[in-house]
């Protein structure tokens, strides 16, 4: 089933298509689909494994490029972006939340949430005190020098928002970001999310195979052999 | 930029001092070695420019005919020459002090015309003045004036007696004066030592004769034309060199040489960069996830190859610098052993008294050292580059994906090439073309084989798997299954030690090439018992020339074979040169009939035969080297023109002749016609037979007890100058061994580096096997196994490229570079030995790696993410 795509979007995905080669095997991941996102929502896209719900995720992030079709994010077409300018974009206009946390394990969780703004050049001296602030609001105030190697599995995921959070990024999108997590802990980080959407207006798009975290989004998007099969929730259209 | 290299690069350094180390001592061993041979290098030839101008002094012009030199008549026609300033005459002669047996225990004397010796060279005395007593000085013939530095090693001072080898036997000399080491003195050394002419001439036999006279051009005058007017008022038979064309000319004599020395420290070099560039090879595979995570958050594909090039940024500094004072330090340890090898095939004297290596060079070294070792690791920061975002989800990349596999084969080709393209320009000898195709195709041999060889080590596991198949020892069928599942890591674990041993291998087989050609060379020619000479250098020729009317005297010593009547015993042994370029002259009696014309290894045709052409005739014909043929473009059947002292000569070149005296050409001919033309009747060496019934022990000591004292003598046998020529070649090579060490090393420090993360990359299945029961023994065993069958089948490669390659080098490489013909001498020996230190450093590698991979603890190996 189709999903309305809307021209005042944050974010539009248009007749997106995506294939990969297995061996003598051609793979679509993707059959095209179609979908808008407005500011300020929190999507859940489900479905089960090969569905090609993290396939979505990516093109949507800017992490792989569609076989066709277009991604448009902020009015900008970002499968026409080349490489260095896709960087860029991740950078500064997205933040990601991993399955596996992805905490560099050389830094600590002061250094690992302030990485995209390092990335960017930015002296330390200037963001450190943005990076404390986010790590204070993910309760992680006492925890700032602390190496990933040293931290919960619940911790590292807090510090992966905060670090989603540095740029101020116009979308976050999250891997199973309770994956990795017990089901008390993933709650806790689901029910962040939630707050940060409504107290902050973010936009939030997770991917999950877990119906109790997918309730957490007020939009559910279930993907299904490469297609979108329901997209149901209070705001379905932007 | 500054950011990511702060907070990731130089924190990953800190967290492995231990890689960082090994990587760093990998750079530095290459550049130490690398280092001591160009130090080396050009302290020989700055040594030998010294002398050159030092003995030179104000001269434009030096006029010189050969080792017998010429009539002192010569000296007016040359004063007579319009633009002319100065000629001053000079004797030259090689003297030995009592008992030498040694070419560091000689030195050069010069006879000097004290009147006019300042328009060309100055001398500073100890004292006020040079000579304190100019009439006593001229007076007596015996007057000798000595550097300070001899004096010193030699415990003289003013008015002491030395007793020196002379053409004429043993004399007595009277120290008269003391030179400080400035100016001319400071030429061979120190080794030098002044006399007023005319009693070099008594003292030395050289009535009448000249060496040498330095010419002073008039103001004004261009030297080129004054060259050419002196050439045409002397005639044919003389040189009238610049001492830039002397200095030039002894360049490109030790140019070929040096240029074997430079291979092998270019190769060790080479290994240190390859170490390099395995090192972040590791780091990239080690870190792929952190680095899909960073450019997930956007860092950018120009950013991870800096990220990767500056962290070796630092390593690379450090190495050169400790390279440079290691290197500093090797070339202290080596330069005897180099020069003295250098001298040994030379036929000339070298004494390298300081090694230079200015703050200028350095720099220069420790740029050059960082820019390479940053470029050595362009390659696999550019891998780093390719790494997608996606890899920050992925959680294990063990199995080759397709692109691995493509870029496998692709690597595989690429070796193939580069051993067929240095195969054929080895062959074709394409590097005479160019110095920069040389050193591709050597290059090409270094990075052919460490591309190529993993693929025939996978041929042995799949092998070896298969005739193991029988087996039940599940360590041996995991390990076998572990190496060739992981095709990668196999590569890069096999690559490491391989390039060590690769070079090991092909060092040693060019050793013993050399080694056993020079060997069985000696063998087939050195046929008599014994080899009489005067003090010196025996193997090099370095020695004092005798006079040849003491042939009569050894022949009348009781248990020397008699040789018949119009036979000799003589050879004379002297440098000469053909077309500016320095050979070998070597003129030989007609030898007694036991010989069977043996004394000559004759090549293209029959022994006696061609050895009759010159010794039963007393026509200007001579035998040649092959290299001489080659590279004067000559051949057999044609005539060329020697200078000598008769004027330019005609000699017919009738046959070919194997000898390592020169790398540009030695010529063998009758001693009569020598002496014909050459007016030089003087001996290098006799050469006895002792009769029947007589001990070796017995006819030395008789030569010693008649003539020894008096003529200073040296007698040495058969089978010690064999020994001492072994000595000789070893010496030569002891400087490989270092390089073959250091190659060894870098193979160890690379097979730890990627067995250590072998076993990082697979603790989840480690963990894994220890949860369904394997002990702790097994996975110990499991790893040491891995370790020790890539060491078996890499070292294997190793040993069969290193003897390919050696096989082209030795055949037409070295003929390139050396001028001589080799054969190709498969090294037995050294290649046992090289598989054991190949399985002996795969053992010493995997000991750790298989220590950590038995102590993981079970749960958080698979909790291992």
């Amino acid at each position: 089933m189709p999903s309305v795509v809307s021209s005042s979007a944050l974010l539009r995905a248009e007749a997106l298509k995506k294939s990969y080669s297995r061996g003598d095997q051609t793979v679509e991941a993707l059959k095209g689909v179609d979908l808008s996102i407005a500011p300020g929502q929190f999507v859940s896209i489900m479905g089960p494994s090969g569905s090609g719900k993290s396939t979505l995720l990516h093109l949507m992030g800017g992490l792989d490029r569609p076989t066709s079709g277009k991604v448009i994010l902020n009015g900008e077409a970002i499968e026409r972006l080349n490489d260095r300018e896709l960087s860029l974009f991740r950078r500064r206009k997205l933040g990601f939340i991993f399955q596996f946390f992805n905490l560099l394990p050389t830094l600590s969780a002061l250094e690992n949430v302030a990485l995209p703004l390092l990335l960017d050049g930015k002296p330390m001296s200037e963001i450190e005190g943005r990076a404390k602030e986010l790590l204070s609001t993910m309760g992680m105030e006492k925890r700032i020098q602390h190496k990933p190697d040293q931290l919960s599995g619940g911790e590292m995921q807090r510090v992966a928002i905060a670090r989603a959070l540095m740029s101020d990024p116009l979308l976050i999108l999250a891997d199973e970001p309770t994956g990795n997590l017990d089901s008390k802990t993933g709650e806790a980080v689901l029910t962040l999310l939630s707050d940060l959407v409504k107290k902050t207006g973010k936009t939030v798009v997770m991917v999950t195979h877990d119906p109790n975290a997918a309730s957490f989004g007020d939009r559910q998007i279930r993907v299904r052999d490469g297609l979108i099969e329901s997209d149901t929730g209070a705001a379905s259209h932007a | 930029m500054r950011n990511l290299f702060q907070y990731v690069g130089l924190r990953h350094l800190k967290l492995k001092p231990g890689r960082v180390l090994l990587t760093t001592l990998g750079v530095a061993f290459g550049i130490a070695l690398y280092v001591a041979i160009a130090i080396i290098n050009q302290s020989t030839r700055n040594s030998m420019r010294e002398n050159i101008e030092a003995i030179s002094g104000k001269a434009k012009l030096t006029v010189s005919a050969g080792p017998a030199g010429f009539n002192e008549s010569k000296l007016e026609i040359v004063r007579t020459v319009d633009g002319v300033k100065s000629a001053v005459p000079m004797v030259e002669a090689r003297a030995f002090f009592e008992g030498a047996t040694e070419s560091n225990q000689g030195l050069y004397v010069l006879g000097v015309d004290l009147l006019q010796e300042a328009a060309v060279r100055t001398y500073q005395a100890t004292d006020q003045k040079v000579i304190d007593d100019p009439l006593t000085f001229l007076n007596q013939p015996d007057s000798i004036v000595l550097t300070q530095t001899l004096a010193k090693q030699k415990g003289l001072k003013i008015d002491s007696k030395i007793k020196l080898s002379t053409a004429l036997g043993l004399k007595t000399f009277t120290v008269r004066g003391l030179l400080k080491p400035e100016g001319a003195a400071k030429a061979y050394g120190g080794s030098l030592a002044i006399m007023d002419i005319d009693g070099a001439r008594m003292m030395f036999g050289k009535e009448n004769k000249l060496d040498r006279i330095d010419v002073v051009p008039r103001d004004g005058v261009k030297t080129d034309e004054l060259q050419q007017r002196i050439k045409l008022a002397l005639g044919s038979g003389f040189n009238v060199e610049s001492p830039d064309t002397q200095s030039a000319q002894t360049e490109k004599m030790l140019a070929s040489y040096q240029i074997v020395l430079t291979f092998f420290s270019t190769l060790a070099l080479l290994v240190g960069l390859f170490l390099v560039m395995n090192s972040i090879s590791v780091a990239v595979a080690e870190r792929k996830r952190e680095i899909g995570t960073l450019r997930a958050l956007g860092a950018t594909r120009g950013s991870m190859v800096l990220l990767f090039v500056s962290e070796i940024f630092g390593i690379g500094l450090c190495g050169s610098l400790l390279g440079c004072l290691l290197g500093r330090g090797l070339a202290e340890k080596l330069v005897t052993q180099v020069t003295t090898s250098i001298a040994a095939q030379f036929q000339t004297r070298i004494s390298v008294t300081h090694l230079e290596f200015t703050t200028h060079e350095i720099v220069f070294v420790v740029v050059m050292g960082t820019l390479a070792s940053m470029a050595a690791a362009l390659v696999p920061a550019l891998k780093a580059a390719k790494v997608h975002p996606l890899e920050s989800m992925k959680q294990h990349a063990e199995t080759l994906s397709k692109e691995d596999e493509s870029r496998s084969r692709t690597m595989i080709l690429l070796g193939f090439i580069l051993l067929a393209f240095m195969t054929v320009s080895l062959v074709r000898g394409w590097g005479r073309l160019w110095i920069g195709l040389d050193f591709v195709t050597k290059a090409s041999s270094v990075v052919g084989s460490a591309f190529f060889g993993p693929f025939l080590v996978f041929i042995l596991i799949y092998a070896c798997r298969a005739l193991t198949r029988r087996f039940r020892e599940p360590v041996l069928k995991l390990s076998q299954e572990n190496l060739i599942r992981s095709r990668k890591r196999t590569t890069s674990n096999v690559m490491a030690l391989m390039v060590g041993l690769f070079l090991v291998t092909l060092i040693a087989t060019v050793r013993s090439s050399f080694h056993d050609t020079l060997m069985g060379w000696l063998d087939r020619v050195f046929v008599s018992d014994l080899m009489v000479a005067s003090s010196g250098r025996m193997i090099t020729a370095d020695v004092q020339p005798m006079k040849e009317e003491l042939q009569n005297e050894l022949e009348k010593i009781p248990g020397v074979r008699p040789i018949g009547p119009d036979r000799g015993m003589a050879t004379r042994v002297v440098p000469i040169f053909y077309h500016g370029k320095k050979m070998v002259l070597k003129a030989y009696d007609h030898f007694a009939d036991f010989y069977d014309y043996r004394m000559f290894g004759v090549i293209h045709g029959d022994q006696a035969e061609t050895s009759k052409k010159i010794l039963d005739s007393l026509e200007p014909r001579m035998l040649v080297t092959p290299n001489f043929l080659e590279r004067q473009h000559q051949a057999v059947g044609d005539t060329v023109e020697l200078d000598t002292p008769s004027g330019q000569i005609p000699f017919k070149i009738v046959g070919e002749v194997i000898d390592y005296g020169s790398a540009e050409g030695v010529f063998y001919l009758n001693r009569a016609v020598y002496k014909k033309y050459f007016h030089d009747p003087m001996v290098t060496a006799f050469f006895v037979n002792k009769a029947p019934g007589y001990t070796l022990e017995q006819v030395r000591s008789a030569i010693d007890a008649r003539l020894g004292r008096q003529w200073n003598l040296v007698t040495i046998s058969n089978a010690e100058f064999k020994g001492q020529m072994q000595q000789a070649i070893e010496r030569t090579f002891a400087y490989t061994k270092a390089i073959q060490l250091i190659a060894l090393l870098v193979g160890l420090l690379g097979l730890l580096n990627t067995l250590l993360i072998s076993v990082m990359e697979r603790t989840r299945e480690i963990g894994m096997l220890r949860a369904v029961g394997t002990t702790r023994s097994q996975i110990s065993r499991m790893v040491m196994t891995e370790a020790v069958l890539q060491g078996i089948f890499g070292a294997t490669v190793a040993v069969l490229l290193g003897a390919y390659v050696g096989h082209f080098f030795v055949l037409y490489g070295l003929t390139t570079n050396l001028g001589w013909i080799i054969e190709f001498h498969f090294p037995k020996e050294a290649i046992f030995s090289t598989l054991i230190a190949g399985v002996t450093v795969a053992v010493l590698a995997g000991l750790l790696p298989a220590r950590r991979a038995a102590n993981l603890n079970i749960t958080e190996a698979l909790d291992y993410e």
